[in-house]
């Protein structure tokens, strides 16, 4: 066993990929705050953009709303019945809202236009008083369901408000946008799909030649006609591989924050996020409670990602490792990933997140933000199972077909 | 003592019964060529030996271990080099060295008295890719030799190898051979076998056609008679071969070449020859060579 161990760990020192696929998993953590630097750095002028832009048609809902209530009171004093009087002040109810929100809206770009951290609480305080007069014109009907404002639904507006009223609560320094790479952003940004498959390929780019290295160049030969089980052989491959992948992986994400946190900082481990109650103790998302999710704090958010991180992890370590055993060369390795990926891309499109087809879909916890806040039918303890079970059964299939074949291959 | 013993091993893949109940044995010591054409089941036979394909039934023995029961220790006294080199060719060949050595814990010392070995010098610190055949070959022959195992395979171990090589990797079976280890090589250089194995084995189709000593029983089969020949010897030696006592004869004025089919018909053969009084002027026994044994085999095969 200690020979196979020297054997595997001497092979991949000697062969440098791993270190090759590190870099470029740097490369790719180091794109990945770039572009979201950049667009925290835009923020603000395209938020400003983006309020001119809605203030425009909510200017041109208010003057048909306006037109219409000229038209009414007019037919109420020629009238004067008391349905018709009802219907002004509807519509007065109506152009006060709409009128509310362009006021609102006019503030937050004003703000928006020259925003500094310094005034980054009177930010937060707009929004809340915006959102709360939003959620009452929803309450009230005052909303059309073509009107601008119809563009966030009440759960957003919910979500939003609850956050930013966490925040005020607590006084803590709202972040600059929600692309802002403070140390501890980073790290959420990265648990979430699609950035997650930068850990995901990095991954799969270690563990792809975990048997199809032997194969190819035909090493197997010596390999395994050495006086050693093939279990033995089988499980040093995998625990080493899962060992050292996660080691590598999850050092160079600790790096990245630790240098993160030097250079723009930790931000505030007590910042609000959302997490579905009861995703570690029940199996199914209670659906029927599409109220408010209840908020943790960030540190208490990691701590509930990491179980799911690590066994994601070791799940597609373990197909992946799988896949170079049964089809015995890199290439096919690879595109058979490919293929995994670009059908969870299509599922994605296909399925809505609430089908049931998702209670069975591994690949679905690569998200975890949307498992942790229930998005999905499967609870984090579904999926921990879900993966659990499913790197059972890929290594049991590995050793069985390992233990049991002709081993074929390389050049001759 | 046997270092190997196969016993009716048989081996399909899908329809194809590539190994028929091969058996043979291999004595410590002793170098044995294993002989056939390209799809004879030499290399399925060697991988059967070295635990990588599983025969359907039969036995094979290493060092008086049950393979299929005592793996690991049967496997402890084995070292293969079967088909093309199995090196790690994104690896230098020092590097290639090192993991193979790191496998079985071997020595530093060993590993220098191999490195030296392999006479590659400063090619060991270059890619193993980039290695011609012949570097390559001296290179998987090197990691084979780590663990001085008592009993090797090698197949097809002389290809890509120059004349020097050649002549080195001789000497290294000989003295392998006179170390005690057992060798099972296969070759398609014939005269190279026939110049170090001390039994080879003639396989096609998965079964074992001939057995037979190397170089001086072969050389026995065929004698040149010299005497005065007469008209009616043709179909006295047609008759001999029919009854299967002569593989084959050339009858010229005054000399006439027999094949003998065995050993044991040498007597009466020429007692029948001889059998009107006629005078033996000569007998030369012609040294027959493996080259013209292995197209007698498989050419009596054919027919």
């Amino acid at each position: 066993m200690k020979g196979i161990l020297q054997f595997e760990c001497l092979k991949s020192w000697y062969a440098k990929k791993n270190l090759f696929v590190l870099l470029v998993f740097l490369a790719a953590l180091l794109a990945m705050i770039t572009y979201n630097t950049i667009l925290d750095n835009n923020y603000w002028a395209n938020l400003e953009e983006e309020l001119n832009r809605e203030r425009a048609l909510i200017e041109v809902e208010e003057q048909n709303i306006f037109d219409d209530l000229k038209a009414t009171r007019e037919v109420a004093q020629a009238v004067g019945t008391p349905e018709v009087y009802a219907e002004v002040e509807a519509l007065e109810k109506c152009a006060d809202f709409i009128q509310r929100q362009r006021t609102y809206n006019y503030q937050q770009a004003m703000l928006a236009k020259e925003y500094t951290v310094d005034i980054a609480p009177e930010m937060l305080e707009l929004w809340i008083a915006r959102d709360l007069h939003l959620l009452n014109g929803f309450e009230d009907g005052l909303v059309e369901p073509t009107s601008i404002l119809a563009k966030t639904t009440p759960l957003e507006v919910e979500k939003r408000l609850a956050v930013n009223q966490a925040l005020f609560r607590d006084n803590i320094e709202p972040l600059n946008s929600p692309y802002e790479m403070t140390a501890t952003n980073f790290l959420y940004c990265l648990s979430s799909f699609p950035w997650i498959l930068i850990v995901v390929v990095t991954l799969m780019m270690l563990s792809m030649d975990l048997f199809s290295t032997d194969t190819e160049g035909g090493a197997y030969k010596i390999l395994y006609s050495q006086p050693q089980k093939r279990s033995i052989i089988h499980m040093v491959k995998f625990m080493l591989n899962i060992t050292v992948s996660i080691l590598l992986v999850t050092g160079l994400i600790a790096l990245t924050f630790s240098v993160l946190s030097l250079v723009k900082g930790l931000g505030d481990v007590n910042y609000p996020v959302f997490y579905m109650k009861g995703s570690y103790t029940s199996m199914v998302i209670d659906s029927s409670a599409d109220t408010v999710l209840p908020l943790v704090r960030w540190s208490t958010y990691i701590a509930k990602v990491i179980p799911i991180y690590l066994l994601l992890s070791c799940f597609v370590l373990a197909l992946t490792g799988t896949a170079s055993l049964l089809l015995g060369s890199t290439a096919n390795a690879l595109s058979a990933i490919i293929c995994l990926l670009f059908l969870d891309y299509s599922f994605r499109i296909l399925f809505p997140p609430s089908t049931n087809f998702y209670l069975v879909w591994p690949f679905a916890a690569l998200g975890f933000q949307d498992v942790l806040q229930g998005f999905y039918m499967g609870s984090a303890l579904a999926y921990l199972s879900l993966l659990g079970v499913s790197t059972f059964l890929l290594l049991a299939l590995s050793l069985i077909v390992l233990k049991k074949q002709d081993l074929k291959g390389g050049l001759s | 003592m046997n270092i190997l013993k196969v016993d009716n091993i048989n081996k399909s893949f899908g329809k194809l019964h590539v190994l028929k109940n091969l058996s043979f044995t291999l004595e410590t010591g002793e170098i044995l060529g294993f002989i056939g054409p390209n799809g004879s089941g030499k290399s399925t036979t060697m991988k059967c030996i070295a635990n990588l394909v599983f025969p359907e039934s039969g036995t094979v023995e290493i060092a008086g271990h049950d393979l299929s029961k005592e793996r690991s220790q049967a496997l402890s006294h084995l070292s293969a080099l079967i088909e093309a080199p199995g090196l790690y060719f994104n690896l230098t060949g020092m590097e290639n060295l090192k993991v193979f050595a790191s496998l079985r814990q071997i020595s530093r010392k060993r590993l220098e008295e191999v490195i030296e070995f392999t006479g590659l010098g400063h090619a060991l610190k270059k890619k193993a890719g980039a290695y011609s055949m012949g570097m390559r070959q001296r290179l998987a022959l090197a990691v084979a030799i780590l663990p001085k195992p008592t009993f090797l395979i090698l197949d097809e171990p002389f290809n890509g190898l120059d004349p020097q090589g050649v002549f080195e990797l001789r000497s290294m079976i000989k003295r392998l051979a006179r170390e005690g280890c057992g060798i099972l090589f296969s070759s398609h250089q014939l005269l190279e076998m026939e110049k170090i194995s001390s039994r080879n084995i003639f396989i096609k189709d998965g079964e074992i056609v001939s057995q037979e000593m190397a170089q001086t029983d072969v050389a026995v089969l065929s004698y040149k008679l010299y005497f005065d020949r007469q008209e009616q010897d043709l179909s006295m030696l047609s008759k001999l071969k029919t009854e299967g006592l002569l593989l084959d004869f050339q009858a010229e004025e005054s000399e006439l070449l027999i094949t003998l089919s065995d050993i044991k018909h040498c007597t009466h053969v020429i007692t029948t020859i001889l059998a009107d009084g006629r005078e033996l002027r000569g007998i030369v026994p012609q040294t027959a060579n493996i080259e013209s044994l292995y197209s007698h085999i498989y050419e009596k095969e054919i027919l």
